[in-house]
């Protein structure tokens, strides 16, 4: 890659009078070139607008109608927004989403942020293929097929009661996702097996660009492991945490697959979240109106968690 | 790092306990489906004797060959057209002038953080009013618009570090736009695309949410759509529903064993640019 | 990569033609918003002037090749397509192509799908006055005329009768049932020897005594799986015999001013409640699905199993003379009623263009041929006519004895879970707190009473 910029370099410092003169030039080529850039852009724009951005601003006038999704639709103005901010089963999805994020963002980013301190390379050869593959694997397969395998460990007779068994918890077992105690937290667990992999990888690659002279320094400097970390090792992965912590608290706000596939909110609605939700409201239950308005406010949420979190972790 | 392998025991036991953890699912579910049908198995226990035909026998109970079929057909109707446009799209917005290309730009990132559920439901009735509903055709557009923010974001970002005078150059050379986007950029751009293109064939395989809504007969669905009406009809037998559901999974693991390394690169460096 | 630092996005190099971009969008899109017709006032509607009959109508298949579509939820593919097989039989020049979806998702996905373009020329419609509100189904009034079904029993004709103001149990015909299901308590025979069981129960207050004594004997009593809404049978069960037949069939007919939260209703629930603390049924209900209480049935770790014929012929294959079918008990002796409803409740689209060969299809249903096929599945026969042929003393034999009598006294009682298209959620939902106590019977009726009104927009 390097000898193709350096042969590039040469080309363009080479011809880069050419090029002054070239933009120097007319008016024509410049306008014409951006008009073709358009044309470049509109495939991409069209297709996007259509699929992407028509639905979202039909989301946004849905919401401010009554509509069984058949027959005409009757104007509300703001009561589903009102109705999404007061009605206890749509804030506690929202609620419930908020407590998953501690096992799809949190923990998955301290058990690899652990990893990573602890490891920081891995020299053992063959090691470093293995753990990627497998830890890559969560999220390599659909949501859906890891919502059949984590209800069959999670049921009366599956791995996770077997594991409890032999480590003499017997009186702990239960059917994990029917039990209303503890439905949501074995929906977390789902989130936490997701994303630790991924955020093992990702800070792993990350401590590896750190420059070692700085752990160097740090050494010589006396700095213990636990300095060293919140000095040298945190900083340094600023921009792969601020990743793993944007890309799992999307899944986590905008989660479906898995609940879906899993307790479909249940039991009662204890792990009912936005997403599974608005699919029930919407094609269930056939109130378009109440659905796009969660759909919005879910929308808004996102932005209003991810955005200071960018800036937060970019800030160089 | 010069530290020695015994002060990297404890970080080792954790690496450990981490990739045990993330297969452990699988090989529960791997061990269910090696049950003779139609018993409950409890746990993980590695049968006796075990029932390697299962898999056999629900690939046919699950006509899975249709849902393959039809996964193939919809990876080979999204991604080579997603491909394109972002490419496209990327290549306006990162090397020629557009005006407008901040906003366009800032349009498509918006959709990084627009979640699926926002739009599907108006969604259902636009596609239905197309006459496309139960057809892969509304799929295929669905997702390819789906995936531009983030591929016209992986493609700028590839784009901006092409020198500008690279194109600039060609235009003196009597080079339609077109052309020196044909024969000199998209060479360049190959291993970005590539790694895009793997990105893309992962998530249309496995999309969930839209194949369910807008297609009804499963055996046009994605692998992982067919999954739902999957699980009704075979909860029945817990050892053919694990069987069929690795069938599923089967497709992506073993592209993704073949390639792991670029997948791996790929998501990494798309998530961390995004 | 030293000329660029970390790339940024040109426009905002330039902020104020960005912003006036952004302005310029943001004003097109609020116009756009507020030009726009309130949805489904458009092409998504139904006409319902032209949703009636045509001018006349055929009872005579001809000879020409006919192509019809069947819509119906996966769990009836095997009837369903005995069933067409048997037509064909009689009239070969008809193909049917069958689509099924899960059965849930099949009643969920009904009224879209009947809006559509082309949709299917038979389907199973489970929220049949919604439905027939929209104007999304053909009034088989004609055809009734045509093939005498006027003279069907009345009490099924209340199934397929919805009247002027979408209200069921009387009015036009739009449906024909297929067959129709009938549930009660399965109970496992060697098990109700061990626990001292010697009859079947036939009042509430055997049936009590009969779970106390199998609780005392350490079996589980009744087993439901509830992660699936099977707990709703007991307590509809209860809720039939305390608030009777009338009551529960005018609030899943939608009728005005229908409720589900009396106090017979409470007292019904308060007893089922107090099953549950008693722990009359299995601890892991919730986390339970049925077909896997069925399997847990059948190894013999329960007296009671609460279902419907739909699992007799897998209950007669993996039990064989061990289990026993009894309908369920009354308040006062003598007088059952029992949740039976059509197996799949098929009617016409009003976008179909086959509909006098559907109609066809429609009236074989209560053909000799078709009972006998229902039967065979384990189903009750639709229409009237000589009793299908059973093999004595089977399970089979059992209920189809048991729904004769039922349909004699008139007790068929609607599920109370297809009274709107979402309703069933929300049993779900509040059976679920119920068995686990976390609801109580009054908020439980009072919070499936608040949906139904809204959801019917009441």
């Amino acid at each position: 890659m390097s000898t193709l910029d350096s042969t590039l370099a040469g080309e363009v410092t080479g011809g880069s009078w050419i090029a002054r003169r070239a933009r120097s030039g007319s008016r024509g080529p410049r306008l014409s070139r951006g008009l073709s850039g358009w044309l470049f852009v509109l495939p991409a724009l069209s297709v996007y607008a259509a699929f992407v951005l028509r639905p979202l601003l039909s989301t946004i006038q849905y919401a401010f109608y009554d509509w069984n999704g058949i027959t005409a639709a009757t104007p509300v103005g703001l009561g589903n927004f009102q109705r999404v901010l007061t009605d206890p089963l749509l804030l506690s999805s929202v609620g419930h989403s908020f407590f998953l994020m501690i096992f799809y963002t949190i923990l998955p980013v301290i058990g690899g942020l652990m990893v990573a301190a602890l490891i920081q390379e891995i020299r053992l050869w063959g090691l470093g293929t293995v753990a990627r593959t497998t830890l890559f694997l969560p999220q390599i397969i659909p949501g859906a097929a890891a919502a059949i395998a984590w209800v069959w460990m999670f049921s009366s007779n599956g791995a996770v009661n077997q594991v409890l068994s032999a480590v003499g918890l017997d009186g702990q077992t239960r059917a994990w996702l029917g039990d209303f105690n503890f439905a949501l937290t074995s929906v977390g667990v789902i989130g936490t097996w997701l994303g630790l992999g991924f955020c093992t990888i990702l800070l792993m690659a990350g401590i590896g660009k750190i420059d070692v002279s700085i752990y160097e320094a740090a050494r010589l400097d006396g700095a213990g492991f636990f300095r060293t970390f919140t000095s040298v090792t945190l900083p340094g992965l600023r921009q792969e945490i601020g990743v793993c912590v944007t890309v799992t608290l999307i899944a986590a706000l905008a989660s479906f697959d898995i609940v879906f596939m899993s307790t479909q909110g249940g039991p009662g609605t204890s792990t009912m979240v936005p997403g599974v939700l608005i699919y029930q409201l919407g094609f269930t239950e056939s109130r378009i109106g109440l659905a796009s308005a969660l759909a919005i406010v879910l929308t808004a949420l996102i932005l209003a968690v991810i955005l200071p979190i960018q800036r937060f972790f970019r800030e160089e | 790092m010069q530290t020695s392998v015994r002060d990297r025991v404890p970080g080792l036991i954790l690496l450990l306990a981490a990739i045990v953890f993330s297969i452990f699912p699988l090989v529960s579910m791997l061990t269910a489906a090696l049950q003779p049908q139609g018993t409950i198995p409890v746990g993980v226990s590695w049968p006796a004797d075990p029932q390697w035909h299962n898999f056999v026998d629900a690939w046919k109970v699950a006509d899975i060959t249709p849902l393959l079929w039809s996964s193939i057909i919809l990876v080979i109707g999204v991604v080579p057209v997603a491909a394109l446009f972002a490419t496209m799209a990327g290549y306006a917005l990162g090397q020629l002038r557009v005006p407008g290309s901040g906003l366009l730009f800032l349009l498509f990132l918006f959709g990084l953080t627009l979640p699926r559920e926002a739009t599907i439901i108006p969604l259902y009735y636009q596609i239905r009013d197309m006459g496309l509903l139960n057809t892969r055709l509304g799929l295929i557009l669905v997702l390819i618009a789906a995936f531009m923010p983030f591929a016209v974001f992986w493609m700028r970002a590839h784009f901006l570090t092409m020198p500008k005078e690279l194109s600039e150059a060609s235009a003196i050379d009597g080079a339609t736009q077109w052309q020196a986007f044909t024969r000199i950029q998209i060479p360049l751009a190959v291993p970005a695309i590539a790694s895009m293109c793997l990105l893309l064939f992962l998530w249309t395989w496995n999309t969930f949410l839209q194949a369910i809504v807008l297609i009804d007969d499963p055996s046009k669905r994605t692998m992982a759509g067919a999954l739902q009406n999957f699980v009704g009809q075979y909860s029945t037998d817990v050892v053919l529903l694990n069987a069929g559901s690795l069938l599923i999974m089967a497709p992506t693991i073993i592209v993704f064993l073949f390639f792991q390394r670029h997948f791996i690169k790929a998501m990494i460096a798309g998530a961390v640019k995004g | 990569m030293a000329q660029r630092s970390v790339p940024s996005p040109s426009g905002l190099s330039r902020s104020t033609s960005a912003r006036r971009w952004m302005t310029v969008a943001a004003v097109a899109a609020a116009a756009t918003l507020a030009a726009c017709s309130a949805p489904g006032s458009g092409s998504g509607s139904v006409d319902t002037a032209s949703a009636g009959e045509p001018a006349a109508v055929s009872t005579d298949l001809g000879t020409d090749p006919i192509e019809l579509t069947l819509y119906d939820g996966a769990g009836l593919k095997a009837v369903d397509d005995a069933l067409i097989a048997a037509f064909t039989t009689k009239y070969p020049n008809v193909t049917i192509t069958t689509r099924f979806d899960p059965d849930d998702v099949q009643a969920q996905n009904a009224p879209r799908v009947l809006s559509s373009d082309n949709p299917p020329d038979i389907a199973r419609i489970v929220a049949l006055g919604d439905i027939v509100k929209n104007g999304q189904l053909t009034d088989l009034e004609p055809w009734a005329a045509a093939y005498g079904w006027d003279a069907l029993p009345g009490g099924q004709l209340a199934m397929y009768t919805v009247d002027a103001d979408g209200v069921r149990g009387s009015g036009a015909q739009y449906t024909v049932a297929s067959g129709f299901v009938v549930t009660g308590l399965y109970y496992d025979k060697s098990v109700a020897a061990t626990v001292g069981m010697t009859t079947p129960p036939a009042t509430v207050d055997e049936l009590e005594a009969a779970l106390a004594k199998a609780k005392d004997a350490g079996v589980v009593p009744m087993i439901i799986g509830n992660q699936t809404g099977q707990g709703t049978f007991p307590i509809q069960m209860m809720i039939n015999s305390y608030a009777g037949q009338q009551s529960v069939n005018d609030w899943v007919f939608n009728v005005a001013d229908a409720t589900i939260d009396t106090p017979e209703g409470v007292e019904a629930v308060t007893r089922v409640a107090d099953w549950a603390a008693q722990g009359y049924f299995n601890s892991d209900a919730n986390g339970t699905d049925s077909t896997t209480a069925l399997g847990r049935f059948t190894q013999g770790e329960a007296l009671f199993y609460p279902s419907g014929n739909w699992d007799a012929s897998s209950l007669q294959d993996q039990m064989g003379d061990n289990v026993g079918f009894v309908l369920p008990p009354a308040t006062t002796v003598g007088s059952s009623l029992a949740m039976s409803d059509p197996v799949s409740n098929f009617g016409i689209p009003a976008k179909s263009t086959n509909k006098d060969a559907a109609a066809v299809f429609l009236n074989f249903l209560t053909s000799p041929e078709a009972r006998q096929v229902m039967v065979d599945f384990g189903f009750a026969p639709s229409g009237t006519g000589d009793a299908p042929t059973t093999p004595d003393g089977s399970l089979n034999a059992e209920i189809q004895a048991a729904f004769a009598g039922l349909v004699e006294a008139d007790g068929q009682v609607q599920f109370v879970q297809n009274a709107t298209s979402g309703i069933n959620a929300i049993w779900l939902a509040q059976t679920q707190l119920l068995i686990e106590a976390r609801t109580t019977p009054q908020d439980y009726l009072a919070a499936v009473q608040a949906a139904y009104q809204e959801q019917l927009g009441r």
